[in-house]
């Protein structure tokens, strides 16, 4: 036990030894809030660096001082170029300054952050609030730098894809002193002067550069402005108040003036198929009328009384046609009727009795003698033959019987 | 607000008022006769559109505080 034990001199010097051989220790950037400055009348600075869990002691050494560019005082966040080793005297490490920075920062960071939430709170930040950005715009307003790249990127868009929109550009200042003032002049005056949509711009830069658009008077100003507002701010990473209280944010100023103003190409196409749209739509309506009109026509023919009486005509043909083959029929019937009487008729002819060896009598003066009686002996009688006529003489009358037999004797 | 309201209709509602009309004469049931009014209406509304889109190529102007129009120099 007894054999290591050690100076406070040698502890405190193997510890410094320690610090020393660290290479992150002797070239490191520390941030915290100042305080504790003490000026002293050497020239050294001494300050107590601190956050929420602790402090570090530090110093700037006078032959350091042009490292300290702004007088430096208790409750500014800094960060400091140093590097910490050990002062024996007291056994207390510190931080050994060589430059000391305002850590713009984060007092910027801090106050975004504030009125950001102050805003948002406030409702300024709400879609409710937020206008609708117009398709079709006839005049652009720009609050932007007349130099730059903003100007140009949203001159040079805007007149690439419509250059019948009117841009009214309000040169502002938009960044250092009295940037924030002339940007909300920029948007007064644009608002005031009637335009369809304004953008807020400028390109890329620190949170400093950009902190214009972070300022409470701008937010207002954009939220109370009655002209719908694309803000394009910075980077598409950076986030300023603008981009939140606007009703639209864009990435980029190039990306505001694509968002701001239309394609005219595609308006006269738009155009152009909405023309042709009509007149699809009225030719379709003609064509299915005519055609309807064609149908009608048909049916309405079809009604006509000139059709009907060409109906009736055809009927009636039709039934004087049925009429004359009845006709025919009959006639037909009758003829052949005809035909078998007269077959009978002539059957049942006398001359053919006459031709079978019969003789038909007459008396001289040439009346028929139909019975026996009309004769008396000694009358002349004629018979008639087919082939001629016999004169004869009655030389007796007889009975019933008698007859047939003077009918032989006749022959 | 801005310029567009002052003749009525801004070229987005003639757009959509068109794209109405365009649908109204699909529809078989319209008649010949509402079909001509709209066709004349429509192509009334196209030439409203026309005429929005003021064909004429615009500079950029600049407007200072006291609300003065004036050219804007190309020169940077």
């Amino acid at each position: 036990m007894t054999k290591n034990v050690y100076t406070v001199g040698q502890v405190n010097s193997y510890i410094k030894n320690m610090f020393t051989q660290d290479f992150m220790m002797n070239r490191i950037y520390v941030k915290g809030e100042a305080s504790n400055c003490k000026y002293h009348t050497s020239g050294h600075i001494y300050f107590t660096l601190k956050d929420e869990t602790g402090a570090i002691n530090g110093v700037l050494f006078a032959g350091n001082r042009k490292g300290l560019a702004f007088p430096m005082k208790n409750g500014d966040n800094v960060i400091v170029l140093g590097s910490i080793s050990v002062y024996e005297r007291d056994g207390k490490y510190q931080l050994y300054a060589r430059e000391i920075l305002p850590d713009g920062e984060g007092i910027l960071s801090q106050r975004y952050e504030r009125l950001k939430q102050e805003l948002e709170e406030m409702g300024m930040f709400a879609q409710e609030y937020k206008q609708p950005i117009p398709k079709y715009i006839k005049s652009l307003g720009i609050v932007t730098a007349p130099t730059g790249a903003a100007i140009r990127d949203i001159q040079n868009i805007s007149r690439r894809r419509n250059p019948y929109v009117q841009p009214i550009l309000f040169p502002a200042l938009v960044q250092g002193e009295g940037a924030a003032a002339s940007i909300v002049d920029g948007i007064h005056a644009l608002d005031q002067f009637g335009v369809d949509v304004i953008i807020l711009g400028r390109g890329g830069g620190s949170i400093e550069d950009l902190w214009a658009f972070n300022e409470e008077i701008v937010a207002r100003a954009i939220f109370e402005c009655q002209t719908p507002t694309i803000s394009a701010v910075g980077h598409e990473t950076d986030f300023t108040i603008a981009d939140y209280v606007a009703d639209l944010r864009a990435p980029t100023p190039s990306a505001a003036a694509e968002l701001a103003v239309y394609d005219i190409r595609e308006a006269e196409g738009l155009l152009l198929s909405l023309r042709l749209g009509l007149d699809r739509g009225i030719s379709g309506k003609l064509e299915h009328s005519r055609e309807l009109a064609v149908q009608y026509g048909k049916r309405l023919g079809i009604l006509a009384p000139g059709s009907q009486i060409n109906e009736k005509r055809q009927a009636a043909a039709d039934l004087e046609e049925k009429l004359r083959m009845r006709m025919e029929a009959i006639l037909m019937q009758k003829k052949h009727r005809l035909e078998l009487y007269a077959q009978n008729l002539e059957a049942a002819s006398p001359v053919r009795k006459l031709s079978q060896g019969y003789a038909f009598l007459t008396e001289k003066g040439g009346r028929a003698i139909h019975s026996a009686a009309d004769v008396a002996p000694g009358s002349i009688i004629d018979a008639h033959m087919l082939d001629g006529r016999i004169r004869a003489e009655v030389k007796e009358v007889l009975g019933e019987q008698a007859r047939a037999e003077t009918r032989l004797a006749g022959r | 607000m801005g310029g567009t309201e002052k003749s009525g209709v801004s070229l987005e509602e003639a757009f959509q008022e068109l794209d109405r009309i365009i649908q109204k004469m699909q529809d078989r049931e319209v008649s010949l006769e509402d079909s001509f009014l709209l066709y004349e209406q429509g192509i009334q509304m196209l030439k409203l559109c026309n005429q929005k889109i003021d064909a004429v190529e615009k500079k950029m102007l600049l407007l200072n505080a006291q609300g003065e129009l004036g050219p804007f120099g190309e020169a940077v």
